[in-house]
């Protein structure tokens, strides 16, 4: 009896471990390094876990170049998104588990600028401002559990959720 | 052409930050106020960057000029505290010098006044972007 739960625990745990390959951990050491990873990737590469070293753009790899202030709105940001491969979906639904897929958030502060949050791992969400540190905490230094909450200064436009398949999606 | 000090102004998260030069007597005068504030008054590091907030100015300066000048080729400054890195740690400096009120009113004569207004610079009022 006690082989057999051993070994539902094991097969559970290795399921858990394959479906939860693809969301990334909550690591900001390897995007705060004070040089060229943190000073040179922006909240679109942290969300989409894909440093580029670009400040990457919604749209620019797809020819789609957003003009500023005028297409700091959410629809334009999310076509630029959708553009470079992520897809749109309820923030209460998530990515689900048939894709190699992580959730992220797109918030706007209208006609100013846009920001993501990414759902790590650990269930909490995570985010980094332009060139400054990775951090899972909002401007009231509480740990982020929903974007939609979260204290997000000026960003007062929750535009909704992502998936993003990092072997899909194509930012610069 | 003349070698520049370029100087990021943190106001963005997803759009590109503006960035402003300066050269000939600017970047000297801004290097000698680097040099009076480094290595003089240790400080701690400073709060953490606030969504939709300004946060401070990351400076860079070509090789060969920030070995004439003796800068750093990359400091950043923001709350009045000087940051720089020596291999990943890094060093922080009260800023007893004035770097970040130069660059500020530096970024108002490139104009960049309006969008530092928005996230709470004001170059009229002294030390109104020390938020601590």
């Amino acid at each position: 009896m006690n082989f057999l739960r051993e070994l539902l625990a094991k097969l559970l745990k290795a399921a858990v471990d394959w479906i939860e390959r693809c969301i990334p951990q909550y690591e900001p050491r390897a995007w705060n390094d004070g040089d060229g990873v943190e000073s040179n990737n922006n909240c679109y590469n942290y969300g989409c876990d894909i440093p580029t070293n670009t400040y990457a753009q919604p749209g620019k790899a797809h020819a789609i170049l957003l003009d500023w202030p005028a297409d700091m709105n959410c629809g334009a940001v999310t076509a630029g998104a959708v553009a470079d491969g992520l897809a749109p979906i309820n923030c209460d639904e998530g990515c689900g588990c048939d894709e190699c897929r992580h959730q992220v958030a797109l918030v706007i502060s209208p006609g100013w600028d846009y920001h993501w949050y990414r759902k790590d791992r650990d269930g909490r969400w995570s985010h980094k401002m332009d060139g400054s540190p990775a951090t899972n905490l909002d401007n009231s230094g509480n740990i982020i559990t929903d974007p939609r909450t979260a204290d997000r200064g000026s960003y007062t436009v929750f535009c909704g959720c992502f998936c993003v398949s990092k072997a899909k999606v194509v930012i610069a | 052409m003349e070698a520049e000090i370029t100087a990021t102004v943190g106001i963005f998260s997803g759009r590109p930050n503006p960035e402003i030069s300066l050269a000939g007597e600017a970047a000297e005068r801004l290097a000698e106020s680097v040099k009076e504030a480094i290595g003089r008054e240790p400080a701690p590091p400073p709060a953490p960057a606030r969504l939709g907030y300004y946060y401070g100015f990351v400076v860079r300066s070509p090789r060969d000029l920030a070995r004439r000048l003796g800068l750093p080729e990359e400091f950043r400054v923001y709350q009045g505290v000087l940051t720089e890195r020596m291999g990943r740690e890094p060093r922080h400096w009260r800023d007893t010098a004035e770097v970040e009120r130069t660059l500020i009113e530096q970024a108002y004569q490139q104009g960049y006044g309006e969008m530092l207004q928005r996230v709470g610079v004001d170059a009229s009022e002294p030390r109104r972007y020390d938020v601590r």
